[in-house]
């Protein structure tokens, strides 16, 4: 399943957001159980903060990391970019 | 409201016009903002429940030179510091102020169970590498600066909490 991040803002900033979005994001991905892959589109969002990643794209890693993968889509801006290249690490 | 959330709704509303207004191009505007962002996420990431005080919070300061296209951008916060975040990481704490901060600077948290530390390395690379800039971090009686000809450190008067700062040229 496909998540637009900019439905959660064009400024994805600070750690408690982020878990707020992970949290989010497992009410929407448990409605989808079929579903082998969890695509994060980033198109239109243009600042991200390594806070925020770190936090959302790890929440969702431990609790899908063995049966879904995650991948990044869109990934338009430097900040947005760097930041996923430095947290996905 | 949370004062993160307060932090976090200025960034936007208040922060990033002012990096816009100074002209920057859209790409730097967007690294100077998420660069604030990042230092001030830090101040209540490892300061909320444990403040030195009972004043909470930061101050920004943001200076703009346009003739030389320089911008100083400084985070200050009255918290427990570097050392005070680190002194209880394994297997090797910070014995001193430089210490701690080049711990930091590592990628090294204090925070217990998460992977974390990646912000300020990718603060340092935007600053050093994609700027041509300067960072300059003084926490308690430590400070180490940061350039591209690499570390310097020095110990100064001794304050409370950090003061973290980013000098960057743009376009």
């Amino acid at each position: 399943m496909t998540i637009k991040m900019i439905k959660f803002g064009i400024l994805l900033n600070s750690r408690p957001a982020g878990k707020e979005v992970a949290l989010r994001m497992f009410q929407m991905i448990n409605g989808f159980i079929d579903e082998k892959e969890i695509i994060l589109d980033f198109a239109g969002v243009e600042i991200l903060t390594p806070s925020f990643a770190d936090e959302l794209i790890h929440s969702l890693k431990d609790k899908y990391g063995e049966e879904r993968k995650i991948k990044i889509e869109n990934a338009e801006t430097p900040t947005v970019k760097d930041t996923i290249a430095t947290v996905m690490i | 409201m949370n004062i993160g959330d307060e932090f976090n709704a200025r960034l936007e509303s208040r922060i990033r016009k002012i990096f816009k207004n100074f002209g920057m191009k859209d790409a730097d505007e967007q690294k100077a903002t998420a660069l604030v962002g990042e230092l001030g996420n830090n101040v209540f990431d490892h300061n909320e429940g444990v403040w030195s005080t009972d004043v909470r919070g930061a101050i920004i300061i943001i200076q703009n030179y346009p003739e030389i296209k320089k911008i100083e951008a400084l985070v200050a916060d009255p918290g427990i510091g570097f050392f005070g975040s680190l002194r209880g990481i394994e297997p090797d704490p910070p014995l001193t102020d430089i210490d701690a901060i080049k711990l930091g600077l590592q990628g090294i948290s204090g925070r217990v169970g998460e992977r974390r530390g990646n912000g300020l390395l990718l603060i340092q690379d935007w600053t050093i590498n994609q700027f041509n800039g300067i960072i300059r971090i003084h926490s308690g009686s430590g400070l180490v600066v940061v350039d591209k000809n690499g570390q310097k450190e020095s110990n100064v008067n001794k304050i409370l909490g950090t003061l973290a700062e980013f000098v960057v040229l743009y376009k």
